[in-house]
């Protein structure tokens, strides 16, 4: 049994979980946790908050799997990307607000540290790529994260955006040109004397 | 060495901690718990609320936009009609006015 539903696709995994089948729940969480965890970790850029992140939108999905209409036509992935990484920046800016507001919850997101075991990690090269990507607008930093770390493809991200595809290749590739002035000033990557995109 | 291969090897760098491996399980322990309580007694209200949604919400509030322009047009015709006919009723002249009117 278990077996046989472990093979299911998400989109039947849905069917199911609408009717209320808690085994394909269970099966939705372990295929896709650590992927959407990694999603919402590269945006929250703190653990805790990020396994929060997966946790909520998850038991949102087991409490009204309404909420997914299969009729609209997107893929399962998609358009939980979606849940999550709103809700994900949802927390970013609670943060940034309790920032401003003198609260100092918050010092990961915004200087690109992490918690805990990931401070210790992390190393002086991945803080300045983390300051580097945190200079970009959300929207390119969204679009390297989709086409880079999380494995969607080029139409899945822009299905995510909401744009075409053309429009996310420029995306991409502006946020390409501006990370890598960045990464130059960082000294990340040594400058060139002609480099095409 | 190209410009862009440097840079997505710096990319490729970029650390994400591991998240705690019970983390599957608690979630689906949570909503075995979350279950017990829903699908008693409150999944009818749930049902119900995800039922109202909107779909689309700007399509609704169009639609709704409309139609409160054609009932408030409708409206203000019917209403004009009724305050000509009290006007009308209001309006007294000198003669219609007898002495004992007054007392």
């Amino acid at each position: 049994m278990e077996s046989t539903i472990e093979k299911l696709s998400d989109e039947d995994l849905m069917s199911r979980l609408a009717k209320g089948d808690h085994q394909a729940f269970c099966v939705l969480v372990r295929r896709h946790t650590q992927r959407f965890y990694g999603c919402a970790y590269r945006i929250c850029l703190h653990e805790n908050d990020a396994e929060d992140v997966v946790q909520d939108c998850f038991l949102k999905l087991w409490d009204r799997p309404a909420l997914w209409q299969k009729g609209q036509g997107a893929k399962f992935t998609t358009w939980f990307y979606r849940v999550v990484s709103n809700r994900a920046l949802d927390i970013v800016r609670k943060r940034q607000c309790a920032e401003r507001t003198g609260g100092d919850e918050l010092d990961a997101a915004a200087s690109g540290d992490v918690g805990q075991e990931g401070m210790l990690q992390i190393t002086q090269e991945q803080k300045a790529l983390e300051a580097a990507l945190s200079e970009l607008s959300e929207r390119q930093r969204q679009a390297l994260n989709l086409c880079f770390y999380d494995g969607f493809s080029n139409k899945e991200a822009a299905e995510i955006m909401g744009l075409g595809v053309k429009a996310l290749e420029s995306l991409l590739m502006r946020a390409k040109n501006a990370l890598r002035e960045k990464m130059i000033k960082q000294g990340l990557i040594e400058e060139e004397k002609n480099y095409g995109s | 060495m190209d410009h862009n291969e440097d840079m997505e090897k710096v990319l490729a760098k970029r650390f994400t901690p591991a998240m705690r491996e019970d983390l599957p399980e608690r979630i689906i322990a949570s909503s075995q718990k979350r279950g017990a309580q829903n699908r008693g007694g409150t999944i009818w209200l749930i049902i119900m609320r995800d039922g109202l949604l909107v779909p689309k919400p700007l399509f609704a509030c169009i639609v709704i936009f409309a139609l409160g322009l054609v009932m408030g047009l409708l409206g203000s015709n019917l209403a004009f009609d009724d305050a000509g006919l009290y006007m009308s009723d209001l309006v007294f002249t000198a003669e219609q006015v007898s002495e004992g009117d007054w007392l």
